[in-house]
């Protein structure tokens, strides 16, 4: 499997944003801010195990289901 | 109605005297003040209470204030917001910045004012600014609310010796000041720093992210990583560098600015924490004016803004006072404006070398309010 993480972080800017683009935006740069860049993820990154633990860790932070 | 106003008046009675002549005739639904660390915060709040009973009065400790055409040094700023801007303001205080669990209790203290439309709802945020831990808030912050909240953190005019903060006739210490304005005409955010991409990136390995120090940049020690970005040859010369050669977290072209503070043996000390991982890019400053003139333009295109409320690094005030240009840059505030020079901003996270104002607007004559 790969691009995992991009598709659990897309998965907390959907559910966090609710169709709302400049919410959308500002999730994207918390993300960033909390040290996940989103857009150095592509459908072909490995799965990083540790990535994909933080991505959880943040969308449980946030009370977002992913 | 959005109303500004200043005092140079030392004695802080006489000062708070003279803001509310100014403000006289607004209907406030919250005052903010932005006064110099030569006055008694305790007094500040008593006497705001008094002289505001109706409203919500919160404010911080500065290192310099700011109004339309005027940056000062021991004074008082001020900006009345009245009930057709503001309907409504709700106010919370997280009561240690150290205690994480004190942020979900200032938002739940919020209730639904913090799950407002992110259109019509603003949020303030004033940070004690030798707390450490502005980055700790606005990360639980924004973990809670979708609301944008926009800020500085409280200074002292330099001393680095003790900051505060007032809201509603208390003054308090290693605390956070959250209120939410509903603004039913809206608002805009304007961020400007001054910065471009200096075309090198740093990459931290290895960060202590409590002490907001990065200890590695691409395998090797920040010292020496920093020192060859910027083309230094000693750590001395690498930092006169600091201010004009920050780093930034880029979101898109947006930098998100790091400043460095100092070097701590091989490790450099910043302003703000830095992840470990993501990459940096080195940053080559530009001029505050033209960038700011700018930013103003872009953010007024329609003429509806009435008011802006700027927080403004102390950093870039330094640089401005340094070319002799504060009133120049004050003066590019046509319209009512009131801030301070801060020890850092607050823009979704915690940031520095940054302006970031509110810009509240009017109801356009033309059209139903958003």
């Amino acid at each position: 499997m790969a691009g995992q993480v991009l598709v659990l972080i897309n998965r907390l800017i959907d559910a966090r944003a609710k169709g709302n683009p400049t919410v959308a935006s500002t999730t994207r740069t918390k993300l960033l801010l909390k040290g996940i860049k989103a857009e150095n993820w592509t459908p072909s990154s490995a799965d990083d195990p540790a990535m994909l633990a933080k991505v959880r860790d943040v969308a449980r932070e946030m009370g977002v289901a992913i | 109605m959005i109303k500004t106003a200043l005092s140079k008046a030392t004695v802080t009675a006489e000062a708070v005297e003279e803001l509310a002549a100014q403000l006289h005739g607004v209907v406030a639904s919250v005052v903010l003040l932005f006064y110099s660390s030569q006055h008694d915060a305790r007094e500040v709040a008593r006497l705001a209470r008094n002289a505001w009973p109706e409203a919500h009065t919160i404010g911080c400790s500065t290192s310099g204030e700011i109004v339309s055409g005027e940056m000062t040094d021991g004074a008082i700023a001020a900006m009345a917001i009245d009930r057709t801007v503001a309907v409504e303001v709700s106010v919370a205080v997280v009561s240690d910045m150290g205690d994480a669990s004190r942020v979900d209790a200032a938002c739940q203290q919020l209730g639904s004012a913090l799950h407002g439309d992110v259109g019509q709802h603003v949020g303030i945020v004033l940070m004690d600014g030798l707390s450490g831990k502005e980055e700790a808030v606005m990360d639980r912050l924004g973990d809670l609310t979708d609301l944008r909240f926009i800020g500085g953190s409280s200074g002292d005019d330099l001393a680095f010796s003790a900051t505060s903060l007032i809201v509603d006739g208390d003054a308090l210490s290693n605390a956070a000041v959250l209120a939410v304005l509903h603004v039913p005409a809206g608002y805009r955010v304007i961020k400007t720093q001054s910065f471009c991409r200096a075309g090198k990136q740093l990459t931290p390995t290895r960060v202590d992210a409590a002490k907001r120090e990065v200890i590695e940049f691409d395998g090797k020690p920040a010292s020496e990583a920093y020192c060859e970005a910027v083309g230094a040859r000693t750590v001395e010369e690498a930092g006169t560098r600091f201010m004009s050669n920050p780093v930034g977290l880029m979101d898109g072209d947006e930098p998100y600015v790091r400043s460095p503070q100092a070097f701590d043996g091989h490790a450099l000390k910043f302003y703000c924490a830095v992840s470990e991982g993501i990459e940096l890019d080195l940053l080559q400053s530009t001029d505050i004016l033209a960038d700011t003139q700018r930013a103003l333009a872009e953010a007024n295109s329609d003429g509806r803004v009435i008011g802006i409320l700027n927080f403004n690094c102390i950093l870039r005030t330094l640089e401005l006072k340094a070319q002799n240009k504060t009133h120049e840059y004050a003066s590019l505030f046509s319209l009512p404006t009131a801030g301070f020079s801060t020890y850092g901003e607050a823009n979704i996270g915690h940031i520095n070398q940054t302006a970031t104002m509110i810009a509240f607007l009017g109801v356009d004559a033309g059209a139903e309010p958003a």
